[in-house]
Order: structure tokens, then C-alpha cells, then sequence
């Protein structure tokens, strides 16, 4: 049965791989867009800067509810709705926590959007390309840098200063006090005012300008109480000579008076399908409305708030009965509402 | 470098084993070696960056951009694991029984997990971290017979497995969290001498019952009413507040076991296999709808029918809320459950007619049904024991977090297959 029954046998296994001890075996990254290496063409760094602009939407991709805390929590409007946003509602009744969803998503997106500038501005002075295009680049990523601070602190106070690429040992940081975080804005928006151009034509309309770093320079300024550097910093942008308010109010939300003279800086929305449109049209649609969600249903107090015949409540409020931009908006009651909201 | 060595001592092979007709193979083992571990992807070092997502218009035309999708980490290094493992392999009747036993004990240096990052550090996908020392230990043991006669022949086979994971070491000074829930996450905590995910959770004790009751107890809420959920003030320090919580709960199973079985008789032939999983906690965190009611109209579990209310009292379902003012679903022992489960996960019956078949042309035919997880046995109230791993954990990221095992979510369960079949050999 056995064969070898009387061989004792001992095995002894004694085995040694060698790993990776040399320089030879550490390659670089081929076909991996790692981030180290991906900036290297004028193409790249714009690429990369067009993704800092993203947070500004105002959509369901990026979750952006920056309206929520000033006009809800204010009593400016009401959190309407179906409940399918408790989180509004929570805010609206002053009864959030540090879980509410909607407190999250606001901070969570302009963080993306800061280490997003923060990835361009570091790693922009390494391309090759034109050094105007390349301050063009900074300039953006510094001016986005610095709005999407200037938010988070209008609603959170002290907050995380983030100004370089943080290794993921450095990441626990603490909150900075809110009048540095506006120093720094201001700063870097003075910056940023020196690197970017005074406009921009065709494909490029949107990206921040000099006057728009000028603008945010000076409510930096303005929260810091130096209201001697806010009136330097608007004597700057009066002398642009580019600004002017438009003769009529409406032309601030039409479509085809975008970008207008009195726009220092819009963010710009396009297509709802493919993520870059706007939702609030929808949310804030009341919901006596067909196709309202109503999360913002305006107060009284709100419409009261203006002026006898002040020219711009119609054209901020649609009530019943009266044109809005050309529809004329009616209660919904149950009965089917035959415009499309636009 | 990682060195291993392995000895072996085949009793059966020594002069006084000539005569025992009994056993027909006995050997002992030991060994030791070290291995690394890189199985973490292409690149964990560098950020990555994903190219042509739509981004933003200028200028009326959409333009795409590069964002960044997976911050590395620059000091990233080879996980190593020290296992020590001890073991006898013994058949007996003429190899017709076997017995395999283990016993391990196994040390993982420079883990490398997946590491949540605060969402000021961009909350892209978790990068992996070398986050300290584990270690693992338990006990395998497996055991087989089969048996061939005229007509039946059978292998019956199980194994039971123990499990002991212990954090015996942090590289950082912070307990690292993970496990980021609907509600006041993180539910998870890793620090020495837990578990890795171990949950840290406050501790229902129980249902007000007057207000009489909770102004006698430590304070949670301006609002607490009778029917709320009363916590436990582990720190007794007469406020509920974050200190309350404690490491309650385990994601990793005390036991796992399999049985298979496989039968043949005649021209029948059944097999079987069994799972079980034994002793994890599972953290129910679907239990946020299922239990509670909500602003928005989800349905709710028709146990929630038994909710706390002046007449029914004896009941452990707070009463509803609109707006749960006492936080009754943060995150507590209330949603953690015993998550052990017996699942039969296979079981097949064919037929084979070689022998009636009057072509040659076809050497064989079987038909056969077969189930896949055919039945569940559990205690537990979700949808499914068998965990899956979420990205919800990782804030919508789209990888999950080790440190995050054992949350359900409510995913999709495990579905019940049927399948009728026939196998044909030519």
C-alpha cells in the first residue's frame, strides 16, 4: 500500500521571494491619469479649471442649496413642498442638526470645488504654455477658490481654510476664524483682479474677470467691517467703465439678456438633460402651480417688503392672476394648467 | 522581501503506524511565513483624475473638464501579513474520512484600508491608508466522508470556521471612523483592541413612559415626551450627548460554517450546500424608514402598527413622530441586530438517462432543477443578512469603506433563483 513506508520523511520548505527592492521595478503610471503627471498642455490646465466651475450649478447633480439658508431661514419664504426635502424644512424651522442633508451637500460641494482650485493652482505653473493663459488659469482658480470660501463662510462662520493639495495624513484640520478666511479672500482676490482679463468673448463668456475678483475682493472687504478698501476696491471696478444698470429691471432674467452690463459675474446654466441647467425654476415654482415643487413659497412679509409700485415685484413675485413674464399664472385646482413653465 | 517557512511531519509514514489499518494518513503542520499585500488598484500613491465630464457652459456651449475623482496618498507602503499556523491532516478508514484542523494566528502590519476623508478634503473616493496593525485569529476545521457502494454513493462534507479581528494598533493618534449614515454618522469607530468598523452606537434602554420618568433621567431633549426612546448615560454625567457611545457591536461573525452534500443513487443524483454566519451584529440602518415615519411619504414596516402610545406601552417602538424632535433614530442599539443566518444556497436534483437512450449519437443526458438560496433562516428583520457593502457609506462615492461592513441600507437582496436544465453530451 505504502511504498516508501519506512523512509521518515521530513520536509523542510524554505522559500524567499523577492519583492520589489529596486528602482527599476517603480514605473510611472502609463495610461492612468494620475493627477502628478495629467497637467502638462494650456488644453489640461483649462480642462481642469472648467471642472472648479461646476459647484456653481444650481441643479440636482451637485446638490447646490446656497438659496436655501438665506431665503428659507430667513422669513423671506416658506419651505413648501411635498416633504420630499426634509432637510428645507428642517432649516426653515430652525430645527437642523449637523446631519441635515441639505447642510451637508452644501459643504461637501464647495469643498470639491476648492480642492479642485487648489489642484489647478498648484499644479498650472508646470504647463507648458503662455504665461497669460496661465495667469488666466490661476487667476479663475484663485477667484473660485475664493467664492466658494466666501459662501461657506457666510453660513457657516469659522470654517476650514484649504489653500494647498492636503496629503490624506493632513486632513483633519481645524476651523479657521472667519475674519482670516475673509483676509484671505480679499487677498487673494486682489491677486487674482491682477491675472485676468477685463472679458471675455464667444465660448469663454462666464469664466470670472477681473471685475468680478474686484467685486468679491470689496463684500470681503464689506464682512470685514474695512469699508475704506470697498470703496477703493469699487472705485476700481466704476473705473473698468464696463458696468452699467440696465434701463430695464426684467433684462436681469431674461434668456437672451444674459450677461448683460449690470452682470459683474453670472453663473451660467444651460441644459437641464445633460446636467448643466438650472432646477430652481421648478423648485421654486409654487406648488399652487402645476408642476410646482414649491419649496420656496414667498411670505407676505416678503411681498409687502417692497414699495408701493416698485417696478421690481413684478417681475420677483408671479401672484395670482397677474402676468409674469408673459404667463399669466393661476391657482392650481385640480384642473389641468396648460402652460409649460420655462 | 517576505520569507515563509513550512515543516511537515507525516506520522503515517514512521514505522510504528505500519500496522493501524484504521488511520490511513496523519500529518502535523507548522508554518510561518510573510506576505505582502498590494491588491489595492493601480497607483493608490497619486491623485487620480477622470477627463470629458460635462461641466459647465460658457458661453452657451458645454464645456467638459477634469476633475479630480480619487486623491492618493504619497505615502503609501506594502501591507505585510505575519501568519503562524498549526494544523493536522488525518484520513481514516482507508481515506473515506478526512479531517483537516487549523489554528491561526494572523498579524497584518500597514493594513491597508480605505479611509474615508473629511468631506473638506474634497470627499472624493476613500484613498487607501496604511492604518496600522491587525490581527486575526481563529480556528478551521473541516471534515469530510464519502462512501461508494452498488448503487448509492455520498460525500458529506463541513467546515467551521472561528473568527477573532482585533485593531492592535492605530499609525495615527485618531480613532478612524467610517460607516457615514442617513442620520448623526459615523457609526463605526476603529481603535485598538476593538474590531476594524466595530460599531459606536449610543444604548436604548428602553420607552419613556411618563414625564415623570424622564425628568428622573439624564437629559436628551428639550422635547422629550413619554414614548420617546430613552438612552443610556454611559458616562454618567446626566446629559445625553455624544460621550454616551460605546463600542456595542461587532460587524465580524463569531462562526461561519458550510455543509455540503452530495448524493447519488442510481441514476439520481442531489447536492446540497449550506452557509451559515454566526454572531455579526448587523447595524439595520434602513431601520430609519422602516421604523420611523418620515416628511416624505415612504412606507414604513407594518411593526411600527405597534407603536408606543398611552394604551399600548408595553412595546419597544417609540411613538411617531413628524418631526422626531428627541432623535429618536441617531444612531443606537436600536437598529443593531444579531445578523446570523442559515441559507441553503444551492440545492440541485438530476436525472441522467445514459443507459435508456437508444442513439449512440448522445452519450449522455441529464435533466436536473436547481435553486439558488432556496431558504434563509434568521432572527433577522431586514430584507437580507447577507450584507451588501454600500457606497452610501462613502458619502455617494462610489466605492464603499472598509471600515463600514454590515450597515444595510436596504439593498437588493440575494434573489431566489429556480433553474430547470439539461445537460447533453455527444
Amino acid at each position: 500500500m505504502r511504498n516508501n513506508i519506512y523512509t521518515p520523511i521530513l520536509l523542510v520548505l524554505f522559500s524567499v521571494w523577492f519583492a520589489s527592492c529596486t528602482d527599476v521595478l517603480d514605473k510611472e503610471p502609463l495610461g492612468v491619469l494620475d493627477a502628478n503627471n495629467y497637467f502638462k498642455t494650456a488644453e489640461d490646465a483649462i480642462q481642469g479649471v472648467n471642472a472648479a466651475y461646476q459647484p456653481l450649478l444650481m441643479n440636482n447633480e451637485n446638490n447646490n442649496f446656497y438659496w436655501v439658508f438665506g431665503t428659507l431661514a430667513s422669513e423671506e419664504a416658506l419651505a413648501g413642498g411635498d416633504g420630499s426635502r426634509p432637510g428645507i424644512i428642517e432649516i426653515d424651522i430652525m430645527k437642523h442638526t449637523a446631519a441635515t442633508q441639505e447642510i451637508n451637500d452644501f459643504w461637501k460641494l464647495n469643498y470639491a470645488g476648492i480642492v479642485q482650485a487648489n489642484t489647478v493652482i498648484s499644479k498650472t505653473p508646470q504647463v507648458d504654455a503662455d504665461q497669460a493663459l496661465k495667469d488666466r488659469v490661476i487667476g479663475e482658480a484663485l477667484f473660485l477658490r475664493s467664492y466658494y470660501h466666501f459662501i461657506l463662510t457666510q453660513v457657516f462662520g469659522d470654517v476650514p481654510l484649504i489653500l494647498e493639495i492636503q496629503a490624506p495624513d493632513e486632513v483633519n484640520v481645524f476651523r479657521t476664524p472667519k475674519a482670516e478666511v475673509l483676509a484671505q479672500i480679499a487677498s487673494d482676490c486682489e491677486l487674482a483682479a491682477t491675472l485676468l482679463p477685463l472679458s471675455y468673448a464667444g465660448n469663454d463668456l462666464g469664466r470670472a474677470t477681473k471685475g468680478a475678483a474686484l467685486a468679491l475682493a470689496a463684500k470681503a472687504y464689506l464682512y470685514l467691517k474695512d469699508y475704506n478698501s470697498v470703496l477703493n476696491r469699487i472705485a476700481d471696478i466704476k473705473a473698468l467703465g464696463i458696468y452699467a444698470l440696465q434701463a430695464d429691471y426684467r433684462n436681469n432674467f431674461y434668456d437672451s439678456t444674459q450677461n448683460n452690463s449690470e452682470s459683474v459675474w453670472e453663473i451660467q446654466h444651460e441644459n437641464l438633460e445633460l446636467g448643466v441647467g438650472n432646477f430652481l425654476n421648478q423648485w421654486w415654482l409654487s406648488k399652487k402651480v402645476m408642476d410646482g415643487y414649491g419649496f420656496c413659497e414667498v411670505s407676505m412679509e416678503f411681498v409687502n417688503a417692497f414699495e408701493p409700485n416698485d417696478p421690481r415685484l413684478k417681475f420677483t413675485v408671479a401672484r395670482h392672476n397677474e402676468p409674469y413674464f408673459g404667463v399669466t399664472y393661476k391657482r392650481w385646482k385640480h384642473q389641468l394648467y396648460s402652460h409649460t413653465i420655462r | 522581501m517576505f520569507p515563509a517557512v513550512s515543516v511537515a511531519w507525516n506520522i503515517s509514514n514512521e514505522p510504528f503506524f505500519e500496522n493501524l489499518d484504521l488511520i490511513s494518513s496523519l500529518k502535523l503542520r507548522a508554518s510561518w511565513g510573510q506576505q505582502g499585500n498590494q491588491e489595492i488598484g493601480n497607483y493608490p500613491y497619486s491623485s487620480l483624475v477622470e477627463t470629458g465630464i460635462l461641466e459647465y457652459p460658457f458661453g452657451g456651449v458645454i464645456s467638459t473638464g477634469t476633475e479630480i475623482v480619487e486623491t492618493g496618498n504619497e505615502n503609501i507602503k506594502w501591507e505585510t501579513t505575519t501568519q503562524t499556523d498549526f494544523g493536522i491532516d488525518m484520513s481514516l478508514w482507508e481515506d473515506r474520512l478526512s479531517i483537516i484542523a487549523d489554528y491561526y494566528i494572523k498579524r497584518t502590519d500597514d493594513i491597508l484600508v480605505r479611509v474615508p476623508l473629511p468631506q473638506s478634503a474634497g470627499a472624493f473616493n476613500p484613498p487607501y491608508v496604511n492604518a496600522g496593525e491587525v490581527e486575526n485569529k481563529g480556528l478551521e476545521f473541516a471534515v469530510s466522508y464519502r462512501q461508494t457502494t452498488n448503487d448509492w454513493h455520498y460525500e458529506i462534507g463541513a467546515n467551521i470556521a472561528t473568527i477573532d479581528n482585533k485593531v492592535i494598533s492605530l499609525a495615527g493618534t485618531e480613532p478612524l471612523l467610517g460607516g457615514f449614515g442617513l442620520s448623526d454618522g459615523p457609526i463605526t469607530r476603529t481603535e485598538p483592541g476593538y474590531p476594524l468598523g466595530s460599531f459606536y452606537l449610543y444604548k436604548m434602554e428602553g420607552i419613556f413612559q411618563s414625564q415623570e420618568e424622564i425628568d428622573a433621567s439624564a437629559f436628551q431633549a428639550d422635547d422629550t415626551r413619554p414614548g420617546d426612546v430613552k438612552f443610556a448615560d454611559l458616562n454618567g454625567d446626566n446629559v445625553i450627548n455624544d460621550d454616551d457611545r460605546a463600542h456595542i457591536g461587532n460587524p465580524f461573525p463569531d462562526f461561519t460554517l458550510g455543509l455540503s452534500l452530495s448524493v447519488r443513487y442510481k441514476n439520481f443524483d442531489l447536492s446540497t450546500l449550506v452557509q451559515g454566519v454566526f454572531g455579526n451584529d448587523v447595524y439595520f440602518l434602513y431601520g430609519n424608514f422602516a421604523y420611523e415615519t418620515q416628511l416624505r411619504g415612504f412606507n414604513s414596516y407594518a411593526k411600527i402598527l405597534d407603536r408606543w402610545t398611552p394604551t399600548n406601552t408595553n412595546t419597544d417602538i417609540p411613538k411617531v413622530s413628524v418631526d422626531d424632535r428627541n432623535n429618536n433614530r441617531r444612531i443606537s442599539t436600536r437598529f443593531l441586530e444579531d445578523g446570523s443566518y442559515v441559507r441553503v444556497r444551492n440545492l440541485t436534483l438530476g436525472y441522467t438517462f445514459n443507459d435508456m437512450l437508444k442513439t449512440d449519437k448522445i452519450k449522455d443526458l441529464r435533466i436536473y432543477v436547481s435553486a439558488q438560496n432556496l431558504f434563509t433562516y434568521t432572527k433577522y428583520s431586514g430584507l437580507d443578512p447577507e450584507i451588501q457593502a454600500n457606497t452610501n457609506d462613502t458619502q455617494g462615492y462610489n466605492v464603499s469603506s472598509d471600515l463600514a461592513v454590515g450597515i444595510d441600507w436596504g439593498t437588493v437582496p440575494a434573489p431566489r433563483t429556480v433553474l430547470v436544465g439539461m445537460n447533453l453530451k455527444f
